[in-house]
């Protein structure tokens, strides 16, 4: 199949049935094959690979030293792969704020307990790349991560083919963040697009406090509200990354819910879609945003109260495949983490199992990702690279 | 009911096939080439295409038009592509020359599906690729896929 017999057309259509990791590997084929891989134009009609499940745990390795390892999760089987991926350890503790295109945004705090120094990376597990994103620079002064109680949100934007990063921050450290009007005066919004070497503050702030991961929706980041009093309505604060402008919504209007449905929302990514769930005792009710409305999306019969498990030990993550099948996170203090597949067709709960149970026992962080590998994850995080 | 109007099809080496109008039309090349050649349209050249594969792609078509809500339209499909790697890539070409998606989906497909699983040195063997990179900037390359744990 020489290139210069073949009409460009056919080998794109050919190369976009591939999956991601055979075009990583067939890179080194000849060069022809290599421009062609790395060319923006596949990534546009490249067919979408269903997710793959990774599994981060953070243990400790040594007295000083924390240990971050993903593992697989075998979708086929239900089960999470004894050995991981990937593997690396860190000083002092991290927080994962988000992830898109197969790639994990990581916050480590790397300081002393006086300084706190923060680094943000973005972690390939394909290919095993960290790189680490230029520090915010707010003014003369380096921001502090924790002091300035930063909220951040990471997704791709395809109007410039760059992946971007945004971070709501104190513009100076504030302590007082129970004042909320004092909290929303002295917010300050940066912006880091991939192959920038610097962040760039943006005209426009929220209209009040965020918190939480951003999840990513038709060209927005979406995150939920802080709330001004304990029974004040909850809204959702969207930033569109093309614009860079700010808005809000309304969360529907619902009068069974109670005024705990208030406290904490999150909010979950249905395949490009924004949704959130709720806990109504007998199970989780879920909404979709669908054209700027929100629709009743579907219920999933898990009795808390049947179980010994509080509300903030079932979490429903996102969608475990292209059929937007649901994946929860159940924490329980007796049998440990486990994971649990909704499928949206027939309403079946399916539990998974651990290579190894002692992992699902740990008393560490387990977080569960959900990753969409992408042209752009295998193309690398350096400027040159596209 | 389409009138049982017949079209001639010569290939390249100057084979000549004779077929149903509909079937021709599954071609949209060719339907364009009817609708624009004015009345004496009843013989069409298809230059880039052999006579071999010409009358593969007209098998193909025939069973699309004339059956195309049977049973067994998908096991003709699997059977159909059951053929050696250079017909296969003909086929691909010809179906893309003659504007008839279905046949170009389906042998992109089937292309694609070759290539599972292969190294980059067998790949470079079944579809005879030079391989055109210095030793230097093929390990550099090679250096950025070190997931073997993941294949």
């Amino acid at each position: 199949m020489m290139a210069d017999e073949f009409p460009l057309d056919i080998i794109y259509g050919i190369l976009s049935r591939l999956l991601i990791k055979s075009l990583a590997r067939f890179r080194c084929v000849c060069k022809s094959w290599l421009k062609y891989i790395n060319d923006p134009y596949l990534q546009t009609i490249h067919v979408t690979e269903e997710p793959t499940p990774f599994l981060g745990f953070s243990s400790r390795d040594t007295e000083n030293l924390r240990k971050i390892s993903l593992l697989r999760v075998d979708q086929g089987s239900m089960t999470v792969k004894k050995d991981p991926v990937y593997e690396f350890c860190y000083k002092g503790w991290s927080m994962t704020l988000g992830s898109c295109n197969g790639l994990i945004l990581v916050c480590f705090n790397i300081g002393t307990s006086d300084h706190d120094t923060f680094v943000l990376q973005l972690i390939n597990p394909l290919t095993k790349q960290r790189d680490t994103l230029p520090p915010i620079k707010i003014g003369t002064t380096y921001a502090h991560w924790f002091d300035s109680g930063a909220t951040a949100g990471f997704a791709f934007d395809d109007s410039t083919n760059t992946l971007t990063t945004v971070c709501v921050i104190l513009k100076q450290p504030d302590w007082s963040h129970d004042f909320f009007d004092v909290r929303r005066g002295k917010l300050c919004t940066m912006v880091h697009r991939s192959g920038m070497s610097s962040w760039r503050k943006v005209a426009q702030n929220p209209a009040c406090p965020i918190g939480g991961e951003g999840v990513f929706a038709h060209g927005r980041l979406h995150w939920l509200a802080s709330r001004e009093f304990f029974r004040s309505p909850r809204k959702i604060v969207w930033f569109d990354v093309k614009v860079e402008e700010f808005g809000l919504i309304d969360f529907p209007d619902l009068p069974e819910m109670s005024p705990e449905f208030h406290y904490y929302v999150p909010l979950v990514d249905l395949n490009g879609e924004l949704g959130f769930a709720y806990d109504r005792h007998n199970g989780f009710h879920m909404w979709i945003l669908k054209q700027e409305k929100w629709v009743f999306h579907c219920f999933i019969n898990y009795p808390l109260a049947l179980t010994n498990l509080g509300y903030e030990d079932v979490m429903v993550s996102d969608c475990w495949n292209n059929a937007g099948d649901i994946l929860l996170i159940v924490d329980d203090w007796h049998r440990g983490k486990h994971l649990l597949v909704y499928t949206l067709k027939t309403g079946d709960l399916k539990g998974f199992v651990w290579d190894d149970p002692s992992e699902a026992k740990a008393d560490v962080g387990t977080d569960v990702r959900m990753s969409r590998s992408s042209m752009f994850s295998i193309r690398g995080i350096n400027p040159s690279a596209y | 009911m389409t009138s049982s109007k017949t079209i001639v099809l010569r290939s390249s080496d100057g084979a000549t096939f004779e077929v149903d109008e509909a079937v021709a039309l599954h071609s949209l090349m060719i339907k364009h080439r009817i609708e624009t050649g004015g009345a004496d349209s009843t013989t069409i050249d298809v230059p880039e295409v052999t006579g071999n594969t010409l009358s593969k792609v007209i098998e193909y078509c025939k069973k699309h038009v004339e059956a195309p809500n049977s049973d067994d339209l998908k096991s003709f499909d699997t059977d159909f592509v059951k053929v050696d790697q250079a017909v296969l890539c003909h086929l691909a070409k010809a179906s893309y020359y003659m504007n008839i998606k279905g046949l170009l989906d389906l042998s992109s497909k089937t292309i694609a599906d070759m290539f599972k699983g292969k190294t980059v040195e067998q790949i470079r063997e079944t579809f005879h690729i030079k391989n055109d990179f210095t030793p230097e900037e093929e390990e550099e390359l090679r250096k950025e896929n070190s997931w073997n744990l993941f294949v």
